[in-house]
């Protein structure tokens, strides 16, 4: 139901219920002024709201209820039993009225007229009996009401106590491991946390509201800017019934008003422009939005002249907001940026509805304090983008805890652009003039010591220049907005988290680098830094900071799952090879025909594993890979996470299944390899009678038997030693010797040495594996 | 009336804008606050903000170290934030004679930033401190740190 709508039904009902209070007391005291004039005053309300609403029913009823009371507070008439008892009775279907357009059921008009009339002076009074009447009608079934309307005091306090709730529970929780594990109260306990969790959902819930409520003011806000600028404009809204929190809302409110304010203003083109650059003569400003994960994401977009990079280029060179040199090194991202710099409106002519330079830089600012974020996107000529990422309350806020001397402290996880270590190869601190600049990969960035920070008071912060300043270990990229960057630097990174942040302390406020308080569950009270207000404190400006060169040179990044591999150990694999991750029995895995397979639904793939005991297990997960035309399927315990992980490897020193070594956070996590994996399976099934013959000439059988035959089958061939079926060199594709050679016949020929020497002869060491197997497979290439 | 005593001198804070007595174990520090916050307290879920008033009441003697935990606070709410008032100790809860009057002459050092008047409880006269007044670093109008961010 239309949230307006449902706010009259709610406020009609409880106005009505406590107006027929008045009128009986009204009736016993005619005299009394005061109780005439509020129950007028309802009537009126109701009458000018239904004519609002558009609801003819209820505005014709209450005008008739209203008049008669006119002509009584007039002294045209005295009021009398009869009169109360007609007001009563339009009271009375009003309020069924008003139920009835909450259950959408219908309510006869039959009598409508019999009430009003019950109203005027000639009525007889027989006439006018619609109680009696009405009980012919089946008595009304009242339909309990499904809304109710609570003060957002109280839900904060349900919020906060649910808040307790949960302290407390974890605080019981570390109680109950240490002294009840595995008993019956720890599965009360876990049950309890189970609904506590529930209960906590819910009540965030009941504070959302839908995003209609802040849609609704637009349709106005486009019709008045639009005739004052003597434009066409056509709105289009989706998504009205996304929800956002109340608080949230409110927040967005200005910042959303504003941009499509200056679309209207600013992108939309008159008419007679927009005719000859071959638009329809009336612009569109689409306003949508929608749930991201956690984040909601409102996006306006027109379909008028668009921002021209070049252009903003121009004026923010001629306005000093940055450098020639600056300019000429920014791309077209960096470029649409500055619209948020301070004092900068893209405007030529200053016009009363926006372009008084106080605009994009306000909204940035305040969708940033709540957590948000803004991107910009301008074809110029077609119109402009714009998107609003808002998290959907506004107390929750994702963040990197930081710490500087033992004590912890939050940054918003949307201000962070990186994290590094300052022994990290790419990064170099220089020092001069107390000044200290931390070079990234060749691009140079102001370093702010948080330490000298919070201690240095307001004399310039900035790390350097003092007496014991040891670099910190941990450096944190900040971008707080504007476009200017800055490095923060810490002692300690720790944990990613999801905080509840609430507003600090008005004193506390006013220092100006803290941007709120924030309890995570240890029951410490931890600060929430505020970025733009730490480099503001430190002198650092932010604004003439070198904008971004690097057209953003991160260290590629490839996401790689984490997991639990069967034998306990954590393991990871790149993302990109996953079809997807299942769940199966152990009972569907068979070793048939030397080779574990997995049969799911009557499709077998092959099926790898670290260890053997994969079909003795109940259950166990497994990965399922493709390389695009062949399928098989990893068996894994679990699965444990999946990260953004560098590209380098540190190799394995032989092929196999695990390829090599890589750093997730500070652990050595063995890496997969699909490539081997494929490998492996397709050297497999290639049947025996195709697969080239590798012959080998023993002078040491067990040797070659035990330990060189399943290198040499596993790169592909079939073996035979010499002697052995009639095996002979003329039709082997590679010979492998440990002594004399004999003629190799049309194939390769190898011979093994004993040791390792540093000979310049073909022979290769018999433990040189990857001589080995380059060996065999340059002669099974040659073979063909 | 609250009757507590604070850096030895017993004074009465109005008794209907406490909400609780509390023992504050531990404090997160707030650097670069103004003196008088001391500190970040957890009480429940909620994050109170201390505030000692010897760091308000005399300027003199400079900034003092954070109170030794663990110590007594009375909780307040002022504009809806929740503040800890470090005290000595908690002596009494007593009926008030009359209303609250107005100062008779000057009050010591610091004292006057936070205490508008006097209230007389069982016959003697206390000094009747004024919470807000405390909270915004007995300097009732001017916050000197804001003026410097903005």
């Amino acid at each position: 139901m239309d949230e307006l709508l449902n706010d009259f039904v709610a406020e009609t009902r409880e106005t009505a219920q406590a107006i027929a209070g008045e009128i009986v007391l009204w009736e016993a005291d005619p005299a009394d002024q005061a109780r005439l004039d509020s129950i007028f005053r309802f009537i009126h309300t109701v009458k000018g709201s239904c004519g609002f609403l558009d609801l003819p029913r209820l505005e014709r009823l209450s005008h008739a209820a209203e008049d008669a009371l006119s002509a009584v507070r007039a002294g045209l008439r005295t009021p009398d039993a009869r009169l109360v008892t007609a007001v009563l009775a339009i009271i009375d279907r009003i309020g069924m009225l008003v139920d009835a357009i909450e259950t959408g059921e219908s309510v006869s008009d039959r009598d409508d007229t019999a009430l009003v009339q019950a109203l005027s002076l000639m009525a007889d009074p027989a006439a006018a009996r619609p109680d009696a009447e009405q009980a012919a009608y089946p008595a009304p079934v009242r339909t309990m009401a499904r809304s109710i309307r609570v003060p957002i005091d109280l839900l904060d306090r349900m919020m906060a106590g649910v808040s307790d709730l949960v302290l407390a529970r974890n605080e019981l929780s570390r109680g109950l491991r240490v002294s009840a594990e595995g008993s019956a109260v720890m599965a009360g306990f876990e049950r309890l946390s189970g609904s506590i969790a529930e209960m906590r959902e819910t009540i965030t819930r009941t504070r959302m509201a839908r995003v209609d409520q802040l849609f609704s003011a637009l349709p106005r806000l486009i019709r008045d800017v639009s005739a004052e600028l003597g434009k066409r404009v056509v709105l289009h809204i989706e998504g009205g019934d996304v929800e956002l929190d109340r608080e949230m809302i409110e927040m967005v409110r200005d910042p959303l008003i504003h941009i499509v304010r200056n679309a209207v203003d600013h992108g939309i083109e008159p008419p007679a422009d927009r005719v000859l650059a071959g638009k329809p003569a009336a612009g569109a400003v689409r306003v949508a939005a929608r749930q991201s994960g956690n984040q909601i994401l409102i996006e306006i977009s027109d379909d008028g002249r668009g921002i021209d990079p070049d252009a903003l280029l121009r004026k923010a060179v001629a306005a000093g907001v940055v450098s020639q040199a600056a300019a000429a090194r920014m791309d077209r991202d960096a470029a649409l940026a500055l619209i948020f710099r301070a004092g900068f409106s893209t405007a030529e002519q200053v016009s009363t509805v926006s372009g008084r330079g106080v605009g994009m830089d306000v909204v940035h600012a305040n969708v940033e304090r709540i957590g948000g974020q803004v991107t910009i996107d301008s074809q110029p000529g077609q119109g402009l983008h714009i998107i609003l990422r808002v998290p959907m309350t506004l107390t929750i806020i994702p963040a990197l805890t930081v710490s500087v001397a033992g004590q912890p402290f939050a940054i918003p996880r949307s201000v962070i652009e990186e994290i590094l270590r300052v022994s990290a190869a790419s990064v170099r601190i220089e020092r001069g003039c107390g000044l200290t600049t931390v070079s990234i990969r060749g691009e140079r960035l102001p370093l702010v010591g948080l330490a000298e920070t919070l201690a240095g008071g307001a004399a310039g912060g900035a790390a350097g220049g003092g007496a014991g300043d040891c670099d910190p270990p941990i450096l944190v990229v900040l971008r707080p907005g504007n476009g200017g960057r800055y490095v923060l630097g810490v002692d300690a990174a720790h944990d990613h988290e999801e905080l509840v942040v609430k507003p600090a302390a008005p004193a506390i406020m006013a220092i100006g680098i803290y941007g709120g308080v924030t309890m995570p569950d240890d029951n410490r009270p931890m600060l929430l830094l505020d970025a733009a207000g730490i480099a503001a404190r430190t002198g650092i400006d932010i604004a003439t900071a070198p904008a971004p060169i690097v057209a953003e040179a991160a260290v590629p990044t490839i996401p790689t799952l984490l997991f639990r591999d069967l034998d306990g150990a954590e393991r990871a694999i790149r993302l990109g090879a996953i079809e997807r991750i299942e769940e199966v029995a152990g009972s569907d895995c068979t070793l048939i025909a030397g080779q574990l397979r997995l049969n799911r639904d009557g499709v077998v793939v092959p099926l790898l594993s670290m260890t053997g005991s994969v079909a003795d297990r109940p259950k166990l997960r497994v990965l399922r890979i493709s390389d695009g035309t062949e399928r098989l399927a990893y068996a894994i315990d679990q699965v444990i996470d999946i990260v953004d992980l560098a590209e380098a490897v540190a190799p394995a020193p032989d092929p196999g299944l695990v390829c090599g070594v890589v750093m997730v956070a500070d652990r050595l996590v063995e890496l997969v390899d699909p490539y081997w994996m494929f490998a492996a399976v397709a050297r497999a099934q290639v049947p025996a009678g195709v697969r080239p013959l590798a012959l080998l000439v023993a002078r040491e059988d067990g040797w070659m038997r035990a330990f060189l035959r399943p290198i040499v089958e596993a790169a592909g061939y079939r073996v035979a030693f010499a002697g052995e079926d009639g095996a002979t060199t003329a039709r082997a594709t590679v010979v492998i010797a440990d002594g004399s050679l004999p003629d190799a016949g049309g194939g390769d020929a190898v011979r093994l040495r004993l040791r390792h020497a540093a000979t310049g002869d073909a022979d290769i060491w018999r433990y040189d594996r990857q001589a080995l197997v380059r060996a065999l497979d340059a002669a099974r290439g040659g073979a063909r | 009336m609250l009757i507590v005593r604070i850096a030895g001198e017993s004074v009465a804070l109005p008794a209907e804008t406490v909400e609780s007595v509390v023992e504050i174990e531990a404090m997160t520090a707030v650097p670069l606050a103004p003196p008088h916050v001391v500190g970040l307290a957890a009480l429940r879920s909620r994050v109170v903000t201390i505030v000692d008033p010897r760091a308000v009441m005399d300027t003199l003697t400079g900034v003092r170290g954070a109170p030794d935990m663990p110590f007594s606070a009375v909780v307040v709410a002022i504009d809806g934030h929740p503040y800890g008032i470090v005290v000595d100790e908690v002596l009494d809860v007593l009926p008030a004679t009359g209303s609250p009057s107005p100062l008779q002459g000057r009050v010591t050092g610091g004292w006057s930033a936070m205490m508008r008047s006097s209230v007389i409880v069982e016959g003697r006269q206390y000094l009747l401190i004024d919470p807000a007044g405390l909270v915004a670093g007995g300097n009732g109008d001017v916050q000197p740190t804001a003026a410097a961010v903005n």
